[in-house]
């Protein structure tokens, strides 16, 4: 499993690389504060708190590409007698424009909890579609959704087929270079291990601003 | 003498345009004194007398004139207009005051000027043109049926612009000022009108003066009247779409993950909440916030064909003014001296 994280980390820091030596391109770096809520297991188990993510983008056509590595310090919620988590993830994504702003995305998504085995590390393969609109010449939304049919866990169990949806706008002043961005993410896995339902869940919203480097 | 021209004489003799001068040889005096008294028989034996010595052009002319008026008022008409023919030829542009004269007299002079050959009245149009586009007129009269031909002479030239066979009255020519297919040069030059008939030829010359200055180029346009450019975009009325489609989205993609988040993590949306409230707010702002303009096809095809115009006349004038700085102003002044 930690190869799938090593694999996305990978991924993610190398995509700056090959956004830089690309031409005709279309590419952004951007930073977010964030809030999460992550629960496992039972409600009395939810972690929440805040973090940064940070996160790139690249576009050519119809072909885009956008990484993310997020950093979250979580508390218990309802058991305070639990201790307190930090959340690190690091998200790939790939597209492409199929019909008319709708693209074809699949990704990979690796989360590591600290202290070890204190919540699961896991990762997960993304499957689903996403849709961008524009609301005016200086903002969009989006909206995604994907199916999890592959999941893996420190701890071992098997996902089911997962679920995540998300959305987001984007708004910044014309022909600037910079621009707003808040988005929100929400995944759900139907972990099992031994036929003994052990789910997890997790959403996030983030604002942070994007700059596009050229 | 008869009595009506005797009548005519005492009314008109003080006026007759014969007047003395410091410059006037004794003999011409005494005789145009004689012819102011009236006594003409003794005007023309005076005159007849200084026209035998040495006297000046203008002197001769004064002679001539009280000899000729002397011998018409003496009814000796063939003498008079013999007389008168000598004075149109020494001065041609002389002619008989109609309103101090006796009509006989002035018809003896017109007798008289159709007897002889002689070019008068001859006189240069100032003027000034672009080389090409206009003409200087000359304007000469003949006394007799004949050839008249115009040469222009001086500053290295010598061109005969003209030959032609011309009637008894006021003539006319237009010239070009053009010698070779080149505008006349700068400078000074003498006009030359020779009037032919048979052997007999008579010619007369007028002073003219050309300059040259650099014509007038036209200038660039910018617009073209009756016809401004248009604005070329709109503001679209205020547009609700922003805040829908946000709305939409938004609702799609919360009332997704409330209907599908697993029951046992009940309770807790403030991410959720946070995203919603940010999606309808953008969408709200933006809607709020004034709407692009839109651009007006019509008009901008409206500019284009201006534009497009304005710049196929400023083609057009800049090769006009191509042409005009090849060519010169000329400037032509009669001088006279």
């Amino acid at each position: 499993m930690m190869n799938v994280v090593r694999i996305s980390m990978a991924a993610a820091l190398g995509f700056a690389g090959f956004a830089a030596s690309a031409q005709a391109q279309s590419t952004y770096l951007g930073a977010s504060a964030a809030r999460s809520t992550y629960n496992e297991v039972s409600a009395e188990n939810r972690q929440a708190g805040f973090g940064f993510t940070g996160s790139a983008g690249y576009e050519r056509g119809e072909l885009a590409v956008e990484g993310e590595l997020h950093w979250r310090s979580l508390s218990p919620q309802v058991d305070t007698r639990r201790g307190a988590l930090t959340l690190k993830a690091g998200v790939v994504r790939v597209r492409y424009e199929v019909w008319r702003s709708v693209d074809f995305e699949v990704g990979v998504d690796s989360r590591i909890m600290s202290p070890e085995f204190s919540a699961q590390d896991a990762a997960v393969v993304l499957v689903g579609l996403r849709h961008e609109s524009d609301l005016s010449s200086v903002a969009s939304f989006w909206i995604r959704g994907a199916a999890v049919p592959v999941s893996r866990f420190n701890g071992g169990g098997s996902g089911g087929v997962g679920l995540a949806l998300g959305f987001g706008v984007r708004a910044g002043p014309a022909d600037a270079t910079w621009r707003a961005v808040a988005a929100y993410d929400f995944q759900r896995l139907d972990r099992t291990v031994r036929d003994v339902e052990v789910p997890i869940q997790y959403e996030g919203v983030r604002i942070g601003i994007e700059y596009s480097v050229f | 003498m008869n009595a009506r021209v005797r009548a005519s004489l005492i009314l008109f003799g003080l006026m007759l345009p014969i007047g003395g001068s410091a410059q006037e040889h004794p003999a011409v005096r005494e005789a145009m004194t004689a012819f102011s008294d009236l006594d003409y028989g003794r005007a023309a034996e005076l005159a007849e007398q200084a026209l035998t010595q040495q006297l000046t052009v203008e002197d001769r002319v004064q002679a001539y004139e009280v000899l000729g008026y002397s011998f018409g008022i003496l009814d000796q008409a063939d003498r008079a207009v013999s007389t008168l023919s000598q004075l149109i030829v020494l001065d041609p542009d002389r002619e008989p005051d109609t309103q101090a004269l006796p009509p006989r007299l002035v018809s003896l002079y017109n007798q008289a000027f159709g007897q002889v050959l002689v070019v008068r009245g001859l006189l240069v149009d100032s003027t000034g043109f672009v080389s090409g586009e206009g003409r200087v007129t000359l304007h000469y009269e003949v006394s007799r049926p004949s050839v008249a031909r115009i040469r222009v002479v001086g500053n290295g030239l010598y061109s005969v612009i003209d030959s032609m066979l011309v009637n008894p009255g006021p003539s006319r020519f237009d010239w070009d000022a053009v010698i070779g297919g080149q505008p006349l040069p700068p400078g000074d030059y003498q006009l030359i009108v020779s009037a032919a008939e048979g052997r007999s030829e008579y010619q007369r010359m007028a002073r003219f003066r050309v300059s040259h200055s650099a014509v007038d180029t036209l200038p660039r346009i910018s617009s073209i009247e009756g016809f401004d450019k248009v604005a070329e975009s709109e503001f679209p009325p205020r547009d609700w779409r922003p805040l829908g489609v946000a709305t939409l989205l938004t609702g799609a993609v919360a009332g997704a993950a409330l209907a599908l988040e697993n029951g046992a993590f009940e309770g807790g949306r403030m991410e959720l909440n946070v995203a919603a409230v940010l999606g309808v707010g953008a969408g709200f702002a933006l809607s709020l916030r004034r709407p692009d303009p839109r651009p007006i096809p019509a008009a901008i095809q409206l500019n284009q064909l201006i534009d497009r115009t304005i710049a196929d006349r400023n083609r057009s004038i800049a090769e006009q003014n191509e042409e005009r700085r090849r060519r010169v102003r000329i400037t032509i002044v009669q001088v006279f001296e």
